[in-house]
């Protein structure tokens, strides 16, 4: 072990050897093994690890470093309110949503002249460099991304480690394909059709009464109930626009014709009893307590959004009750939803140094140090031996026992370095060596020793090999997703008043459009209500932002 | 004393909705209890009422797994203590000042503090106040904020002015002092009243989650509210997880999600409040047969 | 009374002479209110202002009235208004009887235990989140299974299941309901301690005359704690337009009873939440909150000097 150590060690101090003379404030720097500790504010839930967490000692060994944290626990605005009012920040913060704010406030330092003496940090950043400058006003390097760097091998194998997928998707149970001679629509018009079928012919499961189709519209996981139409005609999950892709004009849709042709299906639908009226009050506990039941045959959202119900159905071994992802069109055929491949990072959706912070150099070596891919494998793999085990092939592989205890969250908190590496930049995709990074579950032997007797019958009728393969994949556009751009904005941004007026026009009516007993004069008083809105505004902004973060 | 039939009846009835009461005002705190010892992952399908499904004590494991809840205890029981024991000795103070009919500026004090009750600069001016009175992070600024309430006072003083005012007359006449008036004739006298403050200043000081977050994050002045606070947001965390957080297939049996453990959060900083309460009771709850009060 | 015109003869000075000890005792007072209470009101000015946290005082930009403006004249300011005040009387009207009515009844209770019991049991739910109680609503409420709708459907005073949640006319009532429901055992408390400052000798007195036991309630029990109902009223009242926050945003965030359940704190958050002016947008509603505070107060102190009850001022 103290080899391995030792050989990661070196290699960074000959590089920080050779860095230092470059930098006045770090030529007074003392060598990295000086212990130092940064504190840290995340502006966002989490939960710091333990404090004799074995891998974050070994870090600590390592670097010197050790980070306190301080985690959001209470309202966002309010702390962040006073932190910059204040100026009473920590050394480094995690800006989360309160991005914004923080670039405003002046909170961070400039990092442009920094990050090229780190080797990994730049090799990690220089390609999304314009990505990371636009988010702010001044053009320059204040937040570091932490999320969406993928490294990909390109042997041809990469779309082996993409995980499942759980993002937006109209969600089916398998049962209801399996009794349709395992069908695959692709069509909104198919779907429906299937759904009356089955429900025809099961109007009660487990002796409740079936819910065909749910629509869960509360706060901000109203979602579920506005961004299929984007989808429908081909789209990725942008949110709230729609972008075509040849011009990057954007248009926003809630008020279009495949909005309203969306709409109106619901309504027959509704009409039908496919659609139960109690589905826009149920609060998101009822949501979920529904699906873990077992009786809704269907719904669009996002897995991660029901995968707390779903899970309660997999520990019941219902797996027939489980869902795959259609990525229905309204023409066919099947369309890929977000099924992308490498997005790349978004730009504002990281950490940043503080002015206060105590010794920049070192906070930036510190998460250089954490992005090599030792280190990387310390922190989401454990330590090899007893975290888990390389295979004659070199293949890092776990045992049950090592699997289990990865799923235990408290277990985590004592024994791995997730809720450390979590908060800084890291590896996803895959190391050089090919193992998978980030997400020892998605390491594709173990994702086909995971599956179910049931899927193992179940997905191989479609040629399928996991339920990913429902929807094709598109090429990457060369932007982010336009609800995570949105995310990034300053809060004074001229679209953001106009985005909130039209989620408030879109929450108060469809509901009521889609319970609608005359829907097109429904309708029409909502379109109507909606040209009051200059969305215009908001679609030229946009526009722009797509193209300060094009990457070719 | 003879009782009427009609009397019996009077008191069936009551009795017989007291014990509904009883239920309907019980029941809340039961299914906390019930979703607080039930398996998390059982409790989200539903229809849990009055018994737990699977019973597990894991849901209290989750809210005990760092020794930080220990000290948190200790800060939140002597904030709560001394608050009680301040809050209500000046705010009585101040009551039997202002329920003084004579005092000159009687009326001016009175309006003063009771537009405080309304007017709200907000919070960053209050951070810099404390700041300014070297507060922030320091264990005074749990008891020094809330050491008088407009509220308390003005009920209080509502009380006093239902005693008899020859009390006070016949006192100042034999040349005693406002201070050992106050200390030997109304405190006494105002037990009752006393007791209720004490119950709200302790309960407000006990369930203070908020003054810790903004003004005393620092870990070794955390009350045991902030601690559950933390934990609660953690798990609040799995319902936006990050893509391919948890992909694995197969979670381990034991999960937490936010709901029961707000439930056993509920139940752990409930049950130390409740046990004062006793003590605070018999001074407001007195036995009234017939009209004479036991 | 003819005491107090002899002394405000002799002039302000005479007079604090004579109440030295009390005009001392009360400086800490006056002290502490202006510091804790007083002093940051300057944060206030930001109702003016565009005000960004990061610059200092002399660094802001004055925008004059244009929150203010912006308040008002929003078309959906006079919708949350409405909501404002219909669930904050019906709070008020229910929280009052409700609170009232059980100290009243549980001062007749003739068991001790019993008593404490019942009052221990009435005041639990106070301590419960908001989040539980209304998760508890919801679902009693809830048509798939909820357990109002199956009681009246199986007494057959209904043929079809309500949906509660979802219909507009019921929102006002659910959140009264629910505020009976989690405070009345709280609020009564002050009441049943109002209640031994009663004189025995009334309740015996009444027995002699042969008074019953509602009339005793009536005649004895319910004026003893007049003059804390009418003062708790009157400070209650200041706060009217604080209908509440969290439960309507809880039990009321879905489409079918938005216009019904947006209350003015509500309101105010989705207007200044995340921009830029949130803070200064905030100040200035809370600023007009407190003007209605004052204007009401005022009245009600008023009312309650001419009908010859205790007045707050």
């Amino acid at each position: 072990m103290r080899k391995t150590l030792l050989k990661l060690v070196l290699p960074l101090l000959l590089v920080i050897t050779m860095v230092m003379p470059m930098m006045a404030a770090f030529a007074e720097g003392t060598p990295a093994k000086e212990p130092i500790t940064f504190t840290m504010f995340i502006a966002g839930p989490g939960e710091a690890p333990a404090k004799d967490n074995k891998i974050i000692k070994k870090i600590q060994e390592l670097t010197g470093v050790t980070i306190e944290f301080e985690y959001l626990v209470g309202d966002m605005n309010q702390k962040v309110g006073i932190m910059i009012a204040s100026g009473e920040y920590p050394d480094i913060i995690g800006a989360g949503q309160a991005r914004g704010d923080f670039l405003r406030g002046e909170a961070f330092v400039a990092l442009d002249d920094y990050l090229p003496n780190y080797p990994n940090l730049w090799k990690h950043f220089a390609p999304y460099e314009k990505r990371l400058r636009d988010v702010s006003e001044d053009g320059k390097i204040y937040i570091l991304d932490i999320w969406g760097r993928t490294y990909r091998l390109e042997d041809g194998q990469d779309d082996f480690y993409e995980g499942d997928y759980n993002g937006p998707a109209f969600w089916i149970q398998k049962d209801v394909l399996a009794w349709d001679n395992y069908s695959n629509p692709d069509t909104l018009d198919e779907f429906f059709d299937l759904l009356e079928r089955y429900y025809a012919a099961h109007p009660t499961i487990d002796g409740q009464p079936t819910l065909p189709f749910e629509i869960h519209s509360q706060d901000w996981r109203s979602f579920c109930l506005k961004n299929a139409p984007q989808h429908l005609i081909g789209g990725r999950n942008e949110g709230d626009v729609v972008v075509k892709p040849d011009t990057l004009e954007v248009e926003i849709y809630q008020n279009k014709w495949y909005a309203e042709k969306y709409y109106k299906k619901l309504n027959e639908e509704y009409k039908k009893g496919l659609i139960n009226a109690e589905t826009f009050t149920r609060n998101y506990d009822q949501y979920l307590s529904v699906i873990s039941t077992g009786r809704v045959l269907a719904m669009f959202d996002q897995q991660w959004n029901f995968q707390d119900g779903e899970n309660v159905l997999i520990a019941e071994g219902k797996i027939e009750r489980t869902y795959v992802p259609l990525g229905l069109t309204f023409d066919g055929p099947a369309a890929a939803y977000n099924r992308q491949r490498d997005a790349g990072l978004i730009g504002g959706n990281g950490i940043g140094i503080s002015v206060n912070c105590k010794d920049i150099p070192r906070a930036l070596e510190f998460m250089d140090m954490l992005l090599d891919e030792e280190v990387q494998t310390l922190l989401y793999w454990g330590i090899e031996g007893e975290d888990y085990y390389v295979d004659a092939n070199g293949r890092y592989r776990r045992t049950p026992e090592q699997k289990a205890n990865f799923d235990n969250a408290d277990w985590r908190l004592a024994n791995a370095g997730w809720d450390l590496a979590n908060q800084f930049p890291k590896i996803q995709g895959r190391y050089s060596n090919g193992n998978i990074a980030f997400n020892p579950a998605a390491q594709p032997e173990e994702r086909l020793e995971n599956q179910f007797e049931y899927d193992k019958a179940f997905y191989p009728k479609y040629g399928y090999f996991t339920k990913n393969d429902f929807l094709p994949t598109i090429p990457y556009p060369g932007y982010p997703e336009v609800w995570s751009i949105f995310s990034t904005l300053p809060a004074d941004n001229v679209a953001k008043p106009i985005f909130d007026e039209i989620t408030d026009l879109q929450n108060r009516y469809l509901p009521g459009i889609i319970m609608s007993n005359d829907f097109d004069t429904a309708w029409k008083e909502y379109a109507a209500r909606y040209e009051s809105v200059d969305y215009n505004a908001l679609e030229t902004e946009i526009e722009n932002q797509i193209q300060l973060r094009l990457i070719k | 004393m003879r009782r009427s039939l009609g009397d019996k009846i009077v008191d069936a009835i009551i009795v017989f909705g007291m014990c509904l009461i009883i239920i309907i005002m019980l029941f809340p705190i039961w299914n906390t209890l019930v979703v607080s010892f039930n398996e998390a992952r059982d409790s989200l399908k539903g229809s849990l009422y009055l018994w737990p499904r699977e019973w597990t004590l894991f849901n209290y494991q989750s809210v005990f797994k760092t020794d930080k809840v220990v000290n948190a205890f200790l800060i939140s029981v002597y904030r709560t203590v001394i608050t009680l024991v301040v809050n209500v000795f000046l705010s009585s103070l101040l009551a039997y000042i202002l329920s003084r009919k004579e005092f000159i500026f009687r009326k001016f004090l009175t309006t003063f503090m009771v537009i405080t009750m309304y007017i709200n600069a907000g919070l960053i001016p209050q951070y810099f106040l404390y700041r300014d009175l070297v507060l922030i992070n320091r264990f005074w600024v749990y008891i020094l904020p809330s050491m008088v309430g407009a509220f308390n006072v003005i009920v209080i003083r509502t009380y006093i002015n239902t005693l008899p005012a020859s009390l006070v007359e016949s006192a100042k006449i034999d040349g005693a002092s406002e201070m050992k008036i106050f200390l030997r004739i109304i405190i006494p006298l105002c037990l009752p009243v006393m007791a209720t403050v004490a119950l709200w200043a302790a309960v407000g000081a006990w369930n203070d989650w908020f003054t810790s977050f903004i003004f005393a994050p620092k870990q070794d002045l955390s009350t045991l509210q902030y601690e559950m606070m933390k934990i609660l947001s953690a798990s609040m965390q799995s319902g936006v997880r990050q893509p391919d957080y948890l992909a694995s297939s197969m979670q381990a049996r034991s999960m937490v999600t936010p709901n029961s453990l707000r439930a056993a959060m509920t139940m752990v900083a409930t049950v130390p409040i409740l046990i004062v309460y006793p003590f605070l009771q018999k001074y407001f709850i007195t036995v009234n047969i017939g009209g004479v009060k036991g | 009374m003819k005491s107090e015109g002899v002394i405000r003869k002799k002039g302000l000075l005479y007079r604090i002479s004579t109440q030295k000890e009390l005009t001392l005792l009360s400086l800490p007072f006056f002290i502490y209110f202006t510091i804790f209470n007083y002093a940051p009101l300057w944060g206030l000015t930001m109702a003016f202002q565009n005000y960004r946290p990061n610059r200092s005082f002399s660094e802001q930009e004055w925008v004059g009235f244009r929150h203010f403006e912006k308040l008002f004249t929003d078309p959906d300011f006079y919708r949350v208004m409405r909501n404002t005040l219909s669930m904050s009387i019906i709070n008020l009207v229910f929280g009052f009887v409700s609170a009232i009515a059980f100290a009243l009844f549980l001062n007749e209770l003739r068991g001790k235990a019993f008593k404490r019991i019942t009052q221990t049991v009435s005041y639990m739910p106070h301590f419960l989140s908001m989040i539980i109680v209304c998760g508890l609503v919801s679902n009693f409420l809830a048509m798939d299974g909820g357990i109002v709708n199956e009681l009246l459907l199986r007494t057959g005073l209904i043929k079809d299941k309500i949906h509660f949640m979802g219909e507009p006319g019921y929102f006002w009532w659910i959140v009264g309901f629910t505020n009976v429901w989690k405070s009345m055992g709280w609020n009564s408390i002050i009441y049943l301690a109002a209640v031994t400052s009663i004189d025995p000798a009334l309740y015996e007195a009444a027995a002699m005359d042969g008074c019953g036991r509602f009339g005793r309630m009536w005649n004895i029990t319910l004026p003893g704690i007049k003059s804390t109902i009418v003062i708790l009223l009157i400070m209650n009242a200041g706060w009217i337009l604080n209908a509440g926050f969290e439960m309507q945003y809880i039990l009321g965030s879905n489409g079918l009873v938005l216009d019904v359940s947006e209350t003015i704190d509500i309101f105010v958050l989705k207007r200044g939440f995340g921009r830029s002016n949130g803070y200064a947008f905030g100040t200035a509603a809370g600023m007009f909150k407190t003007v209605v505070s004052v204007v009401i107060l005022t009245l009600f102190n008023k009312i309650a000097g001419m009908v010859g009850e205790e007045k707050l001022i």
